[in-house]
């Protein structure tokens, strides 16, 4: 480490620690003239805390239960289908969690369109066929429960898993499993696996079980009583100081699984010379069939249900089935007073494509500068004894939405501060205070498997500074380092709470306005919005999808022809 | 370094360099022409008035919109936080609940008296901090599939019927529109009136929703039976055809009537666009923009002298519904005694 690191590491340390947690100290130190003690500020908080744990922790099994799979089928399967299921799993990534918890709601809460006919076909309906006792009949069901939301954000979250499984998965030399094979069968074959995929499939796992923790527009859409709705309360009464003592506990459980998780992914280390030669390492299994293909798909087809599918076939069926409204009461205004899907799109896009390419510049700049930050802060800190922030800086994930917001507010809404504070750049600092914590613990698990002995090879052979990076690190770390610039995109493009309390007047972002509209809208707008708010979410990854997609086909065909 | 770097970036491009006394910057309008509203009211509801007054003053609004989602966690949280250094001129919505709560905080200052006078018996706070208008009723919204007529709930105490056991429900009311009405009925009926009505509905199974809007949701899928929602919330499921109808509750004569979720209006204390925002407030409080929210989503029925005597309102809310009337004030008085009766009945704190 040069002099010039030397004394970059403690600057770029601190400047992370003032993004992350400045909000937080604001919000704390902020004027409270209602604080009480402590017994009365956690009074009743106990409940709430212990189902955030439970539905956080039901995510974090489920997302085991079928990321794991998902990605040793997929990545047995041919090119063609595995491109297919690999680009299907991203966007159940992208697909805004509250989104997803609307459509369990439509498709399987209590008079679900799928729960009720289904339960009414099975036998489990009134005893009378009366239209009235119909009517009347619910399905008592699970949505509306903790275990509902542990598995929507499971759904929504299982990509995590996945990714980092299929990552270990390609740096394995598959004889490992031929030779556990012919030693021990099928069970050797299990056994091995299990050695190999474990820590990293738990590592993801608690990463998901910390970003379901923080997740407060689920349960409120599931109207489940978690902690956040105490800390909404309590900033509702005024007690901003309080709100924010109430979510420290949080904290800890974010610490210890979100570093716990980060340690475990960065001891899982690749080492390959081949590297060095600018090659990535991949160690293939042998050709998938057709049989593996259709495995994947029926796999890929049980794991994308909850998060994906069921959010498609609830948003396609609102379309549908929307009601054209009556002439008399529609008036003039651009979304609500239209009629059907198509209608309602256009409304929506005159209404909100400000709002849209906003939010889509304003994501992408944010995901490409906490990426940049990310690997620059933990390419510095990674020799130095400052790398254990990283941990620490994981808690910042439990920092609740609006008190990142208010925080900000009471930091930045002054005099000298007021070109930051009146431009979209405080937007920019709400959506890093939330974000940047989940992009440095995914890069830094990235970085951290890169082996050390690979750069000192590339030093020896001359490679300079950028030279390492461009030919160790990169193709080393470039699925985690594009899965941090990913985090850092969909979950910025799609947060709401904190974004509608910092952003300038003037200037909305699409988020806010589109859960309006959901929570609103007749059946055909709040299609439209959900679905300008998915395009925008994956505009910026459709071209690279695209593209590999058409090499994948392409590749297929070449290896026909030869 | 690089996400430093930005709002230090940012805050030497812009420039924006001023004392405390000054109001904040105004960018690229003139101080005149510019004016910023947090509203509270729906984007799709106020839109048509915000447009109609840039187009016809010439003075640019920008607007600041909250969403039901955030509670009420949202703008009246943010004028309240930049109290000491106002970015905000009027505050539109929030009903009369959170505007005499802002207002004894010393967030907001008082309207033109003459505007008030004008206003008749339109609602305002005794200091004139706010004035009200464009009306919107608490209702109870029932599914018509679920219940014939000769079953439909008529009062807020229906919510305690055993008759719907299971199958009623309200918005949570520890948050927004909803912590307002149980905070009025309290001041209403009095601490034990109160917490008799939430015992009530907690032994009657009552669901808590995430909002009124959520409420006429469950209510228009069947999965409840009826709830309490406001009228513009009502009027989307109406619209869209779903078998509901609106029932205006405590009608008779011994009744305490239904309640008025207005849309009140108030100029922010030391606001950075005093002048515009004076005009804003005057070309919002007139009948021609109680028409306009009267035809647009909102469905707001008018309060004003003129409007009531022109009869402003959506042909499908009858004249004459009965109102409650409400002293803000004694409700805010009595929230936290509310706030503390639903934890420990509803949520068993």
């Amino acid at each position: 480490m040069n002099k010039w690191s030397r004394s970059a590491v403690p600057a770029i340390s601190l400047l992370g620690v003032a993004i992350v947690f400045s909000p937080l100290v604001a919000a704390l130190i902020g004027v409270d003239s209602k604080t009480t003690g402590q017994s009365e500020l956690f009074h009743g908080a106990g409940r709430p805390l212990c189902i955030s744990a439970l539905s956080a922790l039901t995510s974090a099994m489920v997302a085991l239960a079928l990321g794991v799979p998902f990605a040793i089928l997929t990545e047995k399967a041919r090119p063609l289908v595995r491109h297919l299921v690999w680009v299907l799993g991203l966007l159940a990534l992208m697909v805004p969690p509250y989104m997803v918890a609307e459509s369990w709601i439509v498709l399987l809460g209590p008079v679900g369109k799928v729960s009720k006919p289904l339960a009414l076909s099975l036998g489990f309906g009134p005893p009378s066929s009366q239209a009235l006792e119909v009517a009347r009949f619910a399905v008592p069901g699970f949505v509306f429960t903790w275990f509902g939301v542990g598995i929507v954000m499971a759904g929504c979250l299982f990509p995590v898993v996945s990714i980092v499984v299929a990552s270990v998965l390609r740096r394995t030399d598959w004889r490992v499993f031929e030779a556990a094979r012919l030693i021990q069968g099928q069970k050797g074959v299990r056994r091995t696996a299990v050695r190999v995929l474990a820590p990293s499939a738990l590592g993801a796992a608690l990463l998901v079980f910390a970003a379901a923790l923080m997740e407060f527009a689920v349960p409120q859409v599931l109207r489940v009583r978690t902690i956040g709705e105490a800390i909404y309360e309590r900033i509702q009464q005024g007690e901003l100081g309080n709100a924010t003592w109430l979510g420290l506990p949080l904290l800890a459980l974010i610490v210890l699984s979100g570093a716990l998780g980060a340690l475990v992914l960065m001891r899982e280390r690749a080492a390959s010379l081949a590297g060095l030669e600018g090659e990535i390492p991949k160690f293939r299994a042998r050709p998938g069939s057709a049989k593996d293909d259709t495995r994947a798909g029926l796999m890929a087809l049980v794991a994308l249900t909850p998060g994906l599918l069921m959010p498609i076939i609830s948003l396609s069926w609102s379309a549908i089935a929307a009601i054209e409204p009556s002439a008399s009461a529609m008036g003039n205004h651009r979304v609500l007073r239209t009629s059907g899907l198509l209608n309602s799109l256009q409304g929506a896009w005159e209404l909100a494509h400000n709002d849209a390419v906003r939010t889509v510049v304003l994501g992408l700049l944010a995901a490409c500068l906490a990426t940049l930050f990310s690997i620059g802060f933990c390419r510095l800190t990674a020799p130095s004894r400052w790398k254990w922030l990283v941990g620490g800086l994981g808690a910042g994930l439990a920092v609740p939405a609006p008190v990142v917001g208010l925080g900000l507010i009471k930091l930045w809404d002054h005099a000298w501060t007021a070109g930051i504070y009146q431009s979209l750049a405080i937007v920019l600092l709400a959506w890093f205070a939330r974000f940047l914590p989940l992009t440095l613990l995914i890069a830094y698990a990235a970085l951290a498997k890169v082996p050390r002995e690979l750069e000192d090879c590339a030093a020896l052979a001359g490679r300079g500074g950028w030279g390492k990076f461009k030919s160790v690190i990169l193709p080393n770390a470039a699925p985690g380092i594009a899965a941090a610039w990913l985090a850092a995109y969909v979950f910025s493009t799609t947060e709401f709470s904190a974004t509608l309390l910092v952003s300038p007047p003037g200037k909305p972002l699409l988020a806010p306005s589109v859960v309006n509209l959901m929570r609103r809208g007749q059946d055909s707008e709040i299609a439209a919005c959900q679905f300008l708010l998915l395009c925008v979410v994956a505009l910026p990854l459709a071209v690279p999808l695209v593209v590999g997609f058409i090499r994948a086909v392409v590749g297929v065909r070449q290896t026909r022809t030869a | 370094m690089a996400a430093a770097a930005l709002p230090l970036l940012a805050a030497l491009a812009t420039g924006c360099h001023r004392s405390a006394s000054e109001p904040p910057s105004e960018g690229r309008e003139p101080k005149d022409r510019q004016v910023v509203l947090y509203c509270a009211v729906d984007r799709e509801i106020a839109q048509d008035a915000i447009d109609e007054f840039q187009k016809e003053t010439g003075i640019s609004v920008q607007a600041k919109f909250d969403t039901e989602a955030a509670k009420a966690v949202g703008l009246v949280e943010a004028i309240r936080q930049e109290n000491a250094y106002p970015q905000c001129d009027v505050f539109w919505g929030g009903g009369g609940f959170f505007c005499t709560m802002l207002a004894d905080e010393g967030c907001l200052a008082a309207l033109p008296s003459d505007l008030v006078a004008a206003s008749g018996d339109a609602p305002h706070d005794l200091a004139n901090r706010w004035l009200g208008f464009g009306g919107a009723y608490r209702v109870l919204i029932v599914n018509t599939n679920a219940l014939p007529p000769s079953s439909w709930p008529h009062s807020y105490r229906d919510l305690t019927d055993p008759r719907y056991k299971g199958r009623v429900g309200i918005a949570n009311p520890l948050f927004g529109g909803m912590a307002a009405h149980v905070a009025a009925l309290f001041a209403k009926l009095g601490e034990s009136g109160g917490r008799q009505w939430l015992q009530g509905i907690k032994e009657n199974g009552c669901a808590i929703c995430a909002g009124m809007a959520d409420v006429k949701n469950r209510v228009a899928s069947g999965e409840l039976w009826f709830g309490i929602t406001a009228t513009d919330d009502a009027y989307v499921a109406i619209s869209g055809g779903k078998p509901v109808v609106v029932v205006y509750p405590d009608q008779a004569p011994e009744e305490i009537g239904c309640l008025n979720g207005y849309q009140p209006v108030a100029l922010i204390a030391r606001a950075p666009h005093p002048k515009a925002a004076e005009s804003l407030v005057r070309f919002l409080v007139t009948t021609r923009i109680e028409k306009v929210l009267a035809d647009g989503p909102g469905q707001n029925v008018g309060m004003l002298p003129q409007s009531i005597a022109q009869d402003v309102r959506p042909t499908w809310i009858p004249r004459g519904v009965r109102t409650m009337g409400v002293d803000w004030s004694a409700a805010v008085r009595a929230h936290p005694a509310a706030t503390k009766a639903i934890k420990e009945i509803l949520f068993n704190q």
